[in-house]
């Protein structure tokens, strides 16, 4: 017996741009897999690496990062300082040997709802392919 | 060597009659033949044991945090001194912590001393064949002698794996310099380690990673004895939120490493302390190193070891990197 494999894909979206990107796709009734699972951050500055790490540990596919374009951040300065760290992150994940795809940055603002549900679409189909996660994924 | 011990203790009774320091932190001979191990004096007396020679010594500035660490609080008086023995290394790690604020340059007196690298007696024993009883440093040649053997080494063979990969032989900001530098050691940037892994494939790196976290009993020997993981409250300890959880499994050993190795990113001094400390050899320096190289091959940083005022991941640049 084969199940289809359905991929579990958190998603931190900023509250000012991504977080209403994915209201305008959703109040636009546009279609997108419901694998991805979005949890709202104040800023994509907020994501700390440890919450993707943690994320893989309890049993995510792939994680997602979107935030504000830069010069658009609510808070000016934070998606400059969240594009630093997951430059080192994405980086250093990969020496550990979890697949860089599994981990995306992108950035959406609030009138790109087209957008939010295309990259959705994408990174799940790319996840799928993939298959499961089962690098430092906690045990159960 | 032996002038040099005497010209420290000449400075540490000058420094303790003149009412200067309250404490000297320095080296003695440890328990094991060849071993140092840090020494404290509240007086010249105590100080009378202090050495300092060419054999492998911890690194003393983690010692700071607790004898000044809370300057900020206001629990040390200003004018409390505590003189320091400072290599080029410590000296790093000292510069960490007054960068960080922990503690006050005003409160230290730096002795520095020059460095050519330090040896490490166990790679002397394995060339020996046996165990060494006498090892004599001139210069450039090591004379190891055991029992029945003796041997003539170049200093280059048996050097500490971590003075190969030195960034830092000279103090700057020295209260007192002992002496001079006689030939500068050479300031290598060294990352040969880090590509071989690279070049792995995933799959690879993670069996390879497995192996080595697997082995971790968690004890945080490598937290204590860095001078980056100066957190006056470490998440370590925090269990809400539980970051790392206390279940023996692969994932946490993972999550340890990730997060203890995140944190030191951009401020790591590359002491290697984390890695010699540590009881079941864990390769950090690795970890460190592959943060190390990323930040200077990404944010245009010439040497990310020397602690700057603003740390590389403290600011951002316009033109960072685009990726995505």
């Amino acid at each position: 017996m084969s199940v289809e494999f359905k991929p579990n894909i958190i998603c931190f979206a900023c509250n000012w741009c991504s977080y209403t990107g994915a209201d305008m796709a959703g109040t636009s009734r546009m279609k997108y897999p419901a694998t991805i699972r979005i949890i709202r951050v104040p800023c994509s500055g907020r994501v700390n690496p440890t919450f993707v790490m943690k994320a893989y540990q309890k049993g995510a596919d792939g994680v997602l990062i979107a935030g504000c374009h830069p010069g658009d951040c609510h808070y000016n300065s934070g998606n400059y300082f969240a594009k630093r760290r997951f430059l080192l992150a994405t980086r250093f994940m990969t020496f550990l040997g979890i697949d860089e795809k599994r981990l995306r940055m992108e950035w959406i603002s609030a009138a790109e709802g087209v957008k939010f549900a295309r990259v959705m679409r994408e990174f799940s189909e790319t996840i799928s392919k993939l298959g499961p996660n089962l690098r430092a994924r906690e045990e159960a | 060597m032996m002038n040099m011990t005497e010209k420290m203790l000449e400075q540490i009774r000058d420094l303790f009659e003149k009412k200067n320091i309250k404490l000297f932190i320095g080296f003695e001979k440890g328990f094991e033949k060849f071993s140092r191990i840090p020494a404290f004096a509240e007086n010249y007396d105590e100080a009378k044991s202090m050495i300092i020679d060419e054999f492998e010594t911890p690194l003393l500035a983690k010692y700071l945090i607790r004898e000044l660490g809370e300057v900020g609080a206001g629990a040390v008086e200003k004018s409390e001194r505590v003189g320091i023995l400072t290599r080029g290394c410590d000296y790093l790690s000292i510069r960490r912590l007054v960068v960080d604020n922990i503690i006050l340059r005003e409160n230290l007196v730096i002795i520095g001393i020059p460095c050519n690298g330090l040896i490490d007696p166990k790679k002397a024993n394995k060339l020996l064949g046996e165990e060494a009883q006498e090892i004599t440093v001139d210069e450039k040649i090591v004379l190891a002698k055991g029992e029945i053997k003796s041997r003539e080494i170049n200093k280059e063979e048996i050097l500490l794996d971590r003075c190969k990969k030195c960034i830092m032989s000279k103090v700057e900001e020295s209260d007192i310099l002992l002496e001079e530098n006689m030939d500068d050691m050479e300031v290598s940037k060294d990352y040969s380690a880090v590509e071989e892994i690279e070049k792995l494939t995933t799959e690879e790196r993670y069996e390879f990673w497995r192996r080595q976290f697997d082995r971790c009993i968690r004890c945080f020997a490598c937290r204590d004895a860095c001078t980056a993981c100066n957190c006056r409250k470490c998440i370590f300890d925090i269990t809400e939120p539980e970051m790392l959880e206390k279940t023996v499994a692969t994932s946490e050993q993972f999550m340890f490493h990730f997060i203890r190795a995140f944190h030191v990113a951009g401020r790591c001094t590359a002491c290697g302390e984390c890695e010699k400390v540590c009881p079941v050899d864990i390769p950090l320096g690795l970890l460190n190193g592959k943060f190390k190289k990323d930040i200077e091959l990404l944010f245009d940083v010439d040497e990310a070891g020397i602690p700057a005022e603003i740390e590389p991941l403290g600011e951002f640049k316009l033109d960072d990197p685009v990726e995505w």
